[in-house]
């Protein structure tokens, strides 16, 4: 019997297998790898904060603005300029005038003809022209119609009813505005 | 005298006999492996997660300072008495109140001046703040009735448009020389204007200066250019035309 085999103290690490040694050296590594990288990161991260640039932009930014109170009300003042001509030129935009549309009613309407009736409602114009004269009623009818045609103002035309009392014609049609 | 105490644990013995062991340097170095992991846990990812944040945190700051600093620049460029100018312009571009006199009075005037008769008009007071079907604004329909011919109502409408520019035709009812007639006119409640001078860019678009100048042109209920100063002090560099 050896002195191994009678001692009560676990076996020495000068006995433990080479494979075991192996293990033990790469479990090492990694524990003083991990011992001295890990806390390294966590330094440089904490220092990164403590020494971030944020709260001199901080202070920056409210001495700027403490010191340029008087160019606050200016800057309202170009807020409160640009928010009401943009509001009103979106209204102007979408707005309904229809000014362009009776100029170009009337200015091509022959002299003997007139405006019996009109009326505008949306995008829809119903006009009833009368007259006399059937050549000059059918000129104003292909003059609103090339009109359509190049369109100018209107998208659409129908001539509904051409009827007659005596001698006065009358037309009634509709245009749809552009 | 101490009993023998065989079969109980004894802590002490197994610690003993574990840190001789064979296993003890995997578990010391175990050990440190998992406070590492611990550390990296509670301190690394918290703090990465906070320098993300805080870079994130420095970029909007840096760009709100150096917005700021934009408009501080531009705002100390710009002559106090031209902005003054345009801010006066702008204010009367609009009604603020359903101002029934100076609308009646410049319905009365553009009819004066077109040839037609304004022989009566109504207001729909109704609802307190009606949204114009122009735009986003509130408005006040008016249901008119004139006499004239349709030339003249076409100019009536041309010189509405300079003395109550911001009016929208609902309908129009021709019949014979009797026109009946139902506008919208817009108006505007004095609303403060909150301004953040880090966030956003301040400053008079040239749409914007080219549309003050015309609309300085027009009547506006009697408040157009003549009732508005147009002396411009020109010793101040700026961007800003003058009138």
């Amino acid at each position: 019997m050896n002195n191994n085999e009678i001692n009560l103290l676990p076996v020495s690490s000068n006995n433990i297998s080479l494979v075991l040694q192996k293990r033990i050296k790469i479990v090492r590594f990694v524990a003083l790898f991990c011992l001295f990288t890990i806390p390294s990161i966590v330094v440089i991260m904490f220092l990164l904060v403590i020494f971030s640039p944020l709260s001199s932009l901080q202070q920056e930014k409210t001495s700027l603005l403490a010191s340029n109170t008087a160019l606050q009300q200016k800057a309202e003042k170009i807020d409160f300029i640009e928010n009401r001509i943009k509001l009103a030129q979106d209204f102007l935009n979408k707005r309904e005038m229809y000014d362009g549309v009776l100029s170009e009613l009337t200015s091509s309407l022959p002299s003997d003809l007139t405006i019996g009736s009109l009326q505008f409602t949306q995008k829809n114009v119903v006009l009833s022209i009368s007259g006399n004269s059937l050549l000059s009623l059918k000129n104003y009818r292909e003059s609103l119609a090339s009109d359509v045609s190049q369109s100018k103002n209107f998208k659409s035309i129908v001539f509904h009813t051409l009827t007659t009392q005596g001698s006065v014609y009358q037309e009634n049609l509709s245009l749809t505005i552009k | 005298m101490n009993k023998y105490t065989h079969n109980k644990f004894n802590y002490k013995m197994l610690w003993f006999r574990f840190s001789h062991s064979k296993y003890y340097p995997f578990f010391q170095n175990g050990m440190i492996i998992f406070s590492s992991l611990l550390l990296a846990i509670f301190a690394i990812v918290p703090l990465y997660l906070n320098i993300l944040n805080l870079n994130k945190n420095v970029d909007e700051n840096k760009k709100e300072v150096n917005q700021l600093k934009q408009n501080l620049q531009y705002l100390s460029a710009e002559p106090d008495s031209v902005i003054a100018q345009y801010y006066n312009l702008a204010d009367i571009t609009y009604l603020q109140t359903k101002d029934f006199n100076s609308i009646s009075a410049a319905l009365s005037a553009a009819a004066a001046e077109s040839g037609v008769s304004l022989n009566s008009y109504s207001i729909d007071i109704g609802i307190v703040a009606k949204k114009s079907q122009a735009s986003d604004v509130n408005s006040l329909v008016m249901k008119l009735t004139l006499n004239g011919s349709v030339s003249s109502f076409t100019n009536f409408l041309k010189d509405l448009a300079t003395k109550a520019p911001l009016f929208n035709v609902q309908s129009i009812d021709i019949a014979g020389n009797n026109i009946n007639l139902v506008v919208e006119v817009a108006y505007l409640p004095y609303s403060e204007s909150n301004v953040d001078l880090t966030t956003s860019p301040i400053s008079l678009s040239n749409n914007t200066i080219t549309l003050v100048q015309k609309f300085s042109q027009w009547d506006n209920y009697g408040n157009g250019t003549n009732s508005v100063s147009t002396s411009n002090s020109t010793s101040v560099a700026g961007n800003l035309p003058p009138f």
